[in-house]
């Protein structure tokens, strides 16, 4: 089987982009990342995107050209970034092709997003009596994990200290300032125990990916890191996930642990090996949670993790180079692909002020409602 | 009126909610599954007393679905997760004078919480958790 290569990667920045919609930032992305790989758009054999709340993916297609070219609409919640690039790896993984773009954009409307009860398998008063809320899963996922493991709010706090840290050395974050831990930890509590800067928020942004296979990469001479673990699962009975009125007594793995642990079996590497991640964080709790659902330090470790600045940029395990969601919100189609970017950009040393120093192995892991986990590792190329 | 028809049942002051036990397997599942699933289940009612498993406050009014009380401003609430014996965790409203002093592992009790009402004023009611006071423990 040919190996696959990420050999151009493009992004529209995060945050609040007044007159550009959705579908604006997602071309952009795109053009930013056949540019970035040298390839013209007539040369792609194949597209997968998708978008959230910003309509179909595939209406890139008339900006960009119209060539005939096949184009699927990808549609898994918050891992629709991640869907869409598993599936352009399995595409070109399996020889049926040898150049495809991946794309993913959004753009939300401000403040906590409003789902629906029956979309979601739900009954109506589930939703009337203020249970459907992501942001109380967030809450009382952590909460709990705080008491079990002992970790304290101050930990918390250094999450989103140091993704605001990162946040102002990348062009494509959406919050460029730093926050301080004091006033991170004294800003208006949301929900109990995570303050307004704890948690990420809803925004826009848009990222694209040239993925080639290893004949291509050589034929046009193109370059770029290649995908060594690749794996999106899904739950199972056991574990905790958003929007549950009830909790089975046995508990068991997340969907993060499966597929951390298929990708890290694929790329036959350890979490000790991985130079560089990107956890997903959709609030403080999430990231230090993922730190150990990854694989990265045990149940209770991230306390002196973060107080010893091991996920910081110059610590052992940089976590979130570029602030993450904390710093560079989620627009739940571009969310996951910009953490393959700047992956990207970290093994091509090309991430300036926020380089990790020798970075070889990136992996990162997208998770979002009703459960579901994706992790890629990717490998520079010397 | 109640919320739902089938979540929870008050006999004699006791609240219970009512659950579905799968017929092939065991499996206990809350709520009650509606529509075509319902066929496989039994109704039960699940244990009335239990233990805090998680909890926060809901601290901003929630956009629609979320249906505020008609005749009274917005306060913040919790929300929660109770162990329920042995058979399942579900998730409710919590009703507590001072939410921020809930502890993990407390013991709690369903109860009838009246969250909002109809143009008529007449209360409508889901259930919820409310934590055991020590004396009415022992």
């Amino acid at each position: 089987m040919t190996g696959v290569h990420i050999v151009g990667a493009g992004i529209h920045a995060f945050g609040r982009s007044e007159g550009m919609s959705g579908l604006d930032q997602g071309v952009f992305a795109c053009r930013a990342a056949l540019a970035d790989a040298g390839v013209g758009w007539s040369q792609i054999q194949f597209g997968f995107g998708g978008s959230s709340a910003s309509g179909n993916a595939d209406a890139v297609m008339p900006r960009l050209g119209l060539t005939g070219v096949q184009f699927i609409n990808v549609a898994n919640g918050c891992a629709t970034g991640g869907s869409a690039l598993l599936s352009a790896y399995w595409a070109i993984k399996s020889g049926e092709f040898d150049l495809g773009l991946v794309v993913g954009f959004d753009k939300h409307p401000r403040g906590a997003f409003s789902p629906d009860p029956a979309k979601w398998g739900l009954p109506e008063w589930y939703g009337r009596t203020g249970l459907m809320l992501t942001t109380q899963f967030f809450s009382l996922k952590i909460q709990r994990y705080m008491a079990q493991y002992g970790i304290d709010s101050r930990t918390l706090g250094r999450v989103a200290e140091k993704a605001f840290e990162n946040g102002v050395k990348a062009d494509h974050a959406w919050r460029r300032e730093a926050v301080d831990l004091d006033m991170i930890l004294s800003s208006e509590m949301v929900s109990d125990p995570l303050t307004k800067f704890m948690f990420c928020a809803p925004s826009e942004g848009g990222a694209a990916l040239i993925l080639a296979s290893d004949r291509k990469t050589r034929e046009l001479g193109l370059t770029g890191p290649a995908i060594r673990g690749a794996a999106v699962r899904t739950r199972l009975p056991g574990s905790f996930e958003v929007f549950s009125p009830s909790l089975s007594v046995e508990r068991g793995p997340s969907p993060t642990e499966l597929a951390s642990r298929a990708a890290f079996e694929m790329a036959a590497v350890g979490p000790e090996d991985i130079s560089v991640a990107q956890l997903q964080d959709t609030d403080c709790g999430a990231e230090i949670m993922h730190m150990a659902e990854n694989g990265f330090c045990a149940d209770g470790d991230q306390a002196a993790w973060l107080a010893e600045g091991r996920t910081k940029l110059s610590g052992r395990l940089p976590v979130n180079t570029d602030g993450g969601c904390l710093a560079c919100g989620e627009p739940i189609g571009a969310s996951g692909l910009r953490q393959i970017y700047e992956n990207v950009q970290q093994l091509r040393g090309r991430a300036r002020q926020r380089q990790v120093a020798d970075a070889r192995l990136g992996y990162s892991q997208v998770y979002g409602a009703p459960g579901i986990s994706g992790v890629v590792i990717l490998e520079a190329v010397q | 009126m109640k919320v739902a028809d089938q979540l929870f049942e008050t006999i004699e002051g006791v609240t219970y909610l009512v659950a579905g036990r799968d017929r092939h397997n065991g499996e206990v599942l809350f709520p009650f599954p509606r529509g075509g699933e319902s066929e496989r289940y039994d109704p039960i009612t699940l244990p009335t007393t239990g233990t805090l498993w998680s909890w926060t406050i809901q601290r901003f009014q929630p956009k629609p679905p979320f249906e505020p009380h008609p005749d009274q401003a917005f306060k913040p609430y919790g929300v929660g997760y109770v162990r329920l014996g042995d058979v399942l965790i579900v998730e409710g409203r919590i009703l507590a004078d001072d939410p921020q002093s809930l502890v993990i592992g407390q013991p709690m009790r369903v109860v009838v919480d009246s969250f909002s009402a109809t143009a008529a004023g007449e209360p409508i009611d889901t259930y919820a958790f409310a934590p055991i006071a020590r004396q009415d423990a022992q």
